[in-house]
């Protein structure tokens, strides 16, 4: 069995560095020598390795980062790296999009890493699709904040346990969007059992809450590493441009 | 006496107040960032590869997080929480090479006057257990005493998120007193020339990186490489972020290193120079280290009260002194200072006259340097050649250090007038190891006048450079500079005379006045001026005669 962190190791180089010196370039190309951009990042508050990558690749700057740790414990051993702001508590408690959220004056942010794989997330059942609406009410605040564009990196841990398809559109389509006429997954089963559909439907809703919130696809990109035989990290990049 | 023989026997116990805490933690740190330190020894000593600090004054709160063996809840009971644990001085190093710093296990009890809580976090290496640990550190300084074993600190056992292999304590002092917040707010005063005048993080920064145990920075290549032990594996130190290294002021030279022994200790030192008063003034002087980690400040060793001199130069040399064997067992508790041994009196004795001894070549260097900047004075860019001068080690201090006159050179009484080029000559003779070699060719286009060769260990001076040639104007004729020396008294040419082109005027040399402490310049136009004015009269050397006697008379009173 493969630890997650030398997985996570894997993405940094292979997908989440690459897309964001890309989205660097687009975003700041004729601006900064530098393409330092403000990260948010869920982290496993024990190395940061993604952090430091990030720094050493001059996308990012040590003290400009926001920080979102699982716990206590993580959030004080992430203060003393003194990477930036830090956070700490359940993710998917927490009201992302809501102007009295903790994290609306920290944003606009040009980074998102949304890798729930770092998180201890105690949730018995419907734990992507808990994602999937963190991930839209992250794609909202930043509207909310006028971001014309920004690095999107959503990881998770694709295992056996099932996601509702209905579930996911109605949970989305709860938050509403002028013109917006509601998440259109027919193309999957109601039940989606399969890895593979699971990360298809992933990037589907992805490209789809794109669109909802009029943002276009500068580019998309994602990867998988095998955790075990029914496990794996799924990872998926995109650059968001208004 | 009558004896009572209804007398009875009873054993008393000996009670701990639990102010012992109180008068022993405020007793032995009076200093915050020295409190702090007394957490990075505690950090070095259990193996920590990395500490990194975290000040946060919004909050109140500081972190100190480090990568060592962490502690057991044994370890806590036994170690962390037992005042007075003694660990006796040893030999012996651990796995990382390393020698241990604490011996008298009051680490902890440095922060609790500075702090409302001490929140600790720590894990063991090769244990699961993650071990939260609160103590209320007010409730041993406000409040009636009682009995110090009745005091509980909480605990808590959690399931780490760490590798089992890996260890981590992290202590947080939270509620840090309102005063030391202001304090470390404190903005910066002007001037560097003490820590008081450096705002109120660079202080606690500066007295951090002074005191801990750790290295020189890698742009500090020769004093990182002469201290480190290639088996002892090194402590880092993060502030906020930033890493912290040992405190070395700007632009230092090596004056003086070496290994010494004195009976069994065993140490090794560097002696270095800032070439002006070293800032902070806090620097001066030498750096004592046990183990790496500094014993008290920096210090003269009382060279001024104990040889009744005051070296003139001696806030111009810092330094360290890294006791490597022999004083484990005469650190005082404060840490602040040794024992007094007669190994400890022979050091002492032995650096003080290091530091009266460098002392006084710096003021020997200073006179030197004095007399060859006064030289080189009439040079229209001496500035290259001042630079080569201080590469080969001939100079050694700036222009700005030494009181220089603004006349180029400062005639001493006696002594007679020379050209440029012979004072330059004499400057570097005199003061200089160099060999001068005098080149009497035309010097090349954008030749320099002189030209300093280190690697030969000469200085060769082009006598023809166009720099050596004097004038002097009057009355807009330009005329050549030599000079000479004849009886002034024979001749009624007594101060200067003209050649026979009449464009080139010698000055005698050995006339009485170039040897007053009157300006050369102002004697040399008054002589020419009426040396002009007699020339080709029918009664020249009568009037030249008369004016000459004036010039003398007139000056000489």
């Amino acid at each position: 069995m493969a630890e997650i962190d030398t997985l996570r190791d894997q993405l940094i180089e292979e997908l989440w560095l690459p897309m964001a010196r890309e989205g660097g370039a687009r975003f700041y190309n004729s601006r900064r020598k530098n393409k330092q951009m403000k990260l948010f990042t869920l982290t496993d508050g024990i190395n940061f390795k993604e952090i430091s990558r990030l720094e050493d690749n001059n996308l990012v700057q040590r003290g400009d980062c926001v920080l979102w740790v699982s716990n206590m414990i993580k959030a004080v051993r992430a203060e003393t790296e003194a990477l930036g702001v830090v956070l700490n508590g359940s993710i998917c408690d927490e009201l992302i999009s809501t102007a009295t959220c903790q994290l609306n004056p920290l944003f606009p942010c040009d980074i998102l890493n949304l890798d729930f794989s770092s998180q201890d997330i105690y949730v018995n059942n419907s734990r992507i699709e808990k994602e999937l609406e963190k991930v839209e009410s992250f794609i909202v605040l930043q509207g909310q904040k006028r971001s014309k564009g920004f690095v999107l990196l959503q990881t998770t841990v694709v295992n056996s346990e099932d996601i509702s398809r209905d579930n996911v559109k109605r949970v989305s389509d709860a938050m509403q969007s002028s013109g917006w006429g509601g998440l259109a997954l027919d193309a999957f089963p109601p039940t989606i059992s399969s890895n593979t559909q699971k990360m298809d439907l992933i990037k589907k809703v992805a490209e789809l809450l794109c669109q909802k919130y009029k943002y276009n696809i500068f580019k998309i990109s994602s990867l998988s590493k095998d955790i075990n035989t029914q496990q794996q990290l799924y990872s998926l990049a995109v650059i968001l441009v208004r | 006496m009558k004896i009572d023989n209804q007398t009875k026997q009873v054993e008393l116990p000996f009670k701990v107040n639990k102010e012992v805490v109180s008068h022993l933690s405020l007793g032995l740190y009076r200093n915050f960032a020295r409190a702090i330190k007394e957490l990075i020894s505690n950090s070095y000593d259990a193996g920590a590869t990395e500490v990194k600090i975290k000040l946060d004054l919004d909050r109140g709160e500081i972190i100190v997080r480090d990568n060592g063996r962490g502690m057991s809840l044994e370890d806590i009971e036994k170690k962390f929480l037992t005042i007075g644990y003694v660990t006796q001085p040893s030999d012996k190093l651990d796995e990382l090479g390393r020698k241990r710093i604490g011996t008298f296990g009051i680490g902890c009890l440095s922060v609790f006057p500075y702090c409302n809580t001490v929140h600790v976090i720590t894990k063991k290496m090769d244990s699961d257990d993650l071990i939260e640990l609160t103590i209320e550190t007010q409730r041993f300084f406000t409040g009636t005493p009682s009995d110090i074993e009745k005091e509980k600190a909480k605990c808590t056992v959690h399931k780490s998120d760490l590798a089992k292999k890996d260890g981590e304590t992290i202590i947080s002092l939270k509620g840090i007193k309102q005063h030391l917040i202001k304090e470390l707010r404190q903005k910066s005063g002007s001037g560097w020339s003490s820590i008081d005048k450096f705002s109120g993080f660079e202080k606690f920064k500066w007295t951090i990186s002074q005191y801990s145990p750790i290295q020189f920075s890698p742009e500090q290549r020769i004093l990182r490489s002469f201290f480190a032990d290639a088996e002892r594996v090194p402590m880092r130190l993060w502030l906020d972020g930033k890493e912290l290294f040992r405190n070395v002021p700007e632009n230092i030279e090596i004056l003086d290193k070496g290994e010494e022994k004195f009976g069994n200790v065993h140490l090794k030192y560097v002696i270095t120079t800032a070439k002006k008063p070293v800032e902070p003034e806090e620097a001066r002087g030498l750096q004592v280290r046990l183990r790496d980690v500094a014993v008290g400040l920096p210090t003269d060793f009382e060279v001024s009260k104990l040889t009744g001199k005051v070296p003139g130069k001696l806030n111009y040399i810092s330094g360290e002194v890294c006791v490597l064997d022999g004083l484990d067992s005469f650190l005082m508790i404060d840490r602040d200072s040794f024992s007094y041994t007669q190994e400890v009196s022979e050091m002492q004795d032995f650096f003080r006259k290091k530091l009266t001894k460098w002392s006084d070549v710096q003021e020997k260097w200073a006179v030197q340097d004095k007399d060859i900047y006064q030289a080189l004075m009439p040079l229209k860019d001496s500035e290259p050649l001042i630079e080569e001068l201080k590469k080969a080690n001939i100079l050694h201090f700036s222009k700005e250090r030494l009181r220089l006159s603004k006349e180029p050179m400062v005639k001493k009484s006696r002594e007679r007038i020379t050209s440029t080029l012979e004072t330059i000559k004499k400057a570097l003779t005199d003061k200089t190891q160099f060999k001068i070699i005098s080149r009497k060719e035309e010097p090349k286009d954008k030749q320099q006048p002189v030209e300093v060769k280190p690697k030969e260990k000469s200085i060769v001076i082009y006598d023809n450079h166009p720099e050596f040639v004097e004038s002097i104007e009057i009355d807009d004729k330009k005329f050549s500079v030599t000079y000479d020396d004849w009886d002034y008294k024979k001749s009624h040419y007594s101060i200067c005379k003209l050649d026979s082109s009449g464009k080139k005027v010698a000055f005698n040399s050995s006339h009485p006045l170039f040897k007053s402490k009157i300006s050369e310049d102002v004697i040399k136009k008054i002589a020419l001026g009426f040396l002009l004015i007699a020339k080709d009269r029918k009664d020249e050397e009568k009037l030249l005669s008369e004016l000459n006697h004036l010039i003398e008379t007139v000056f000489k009173g």
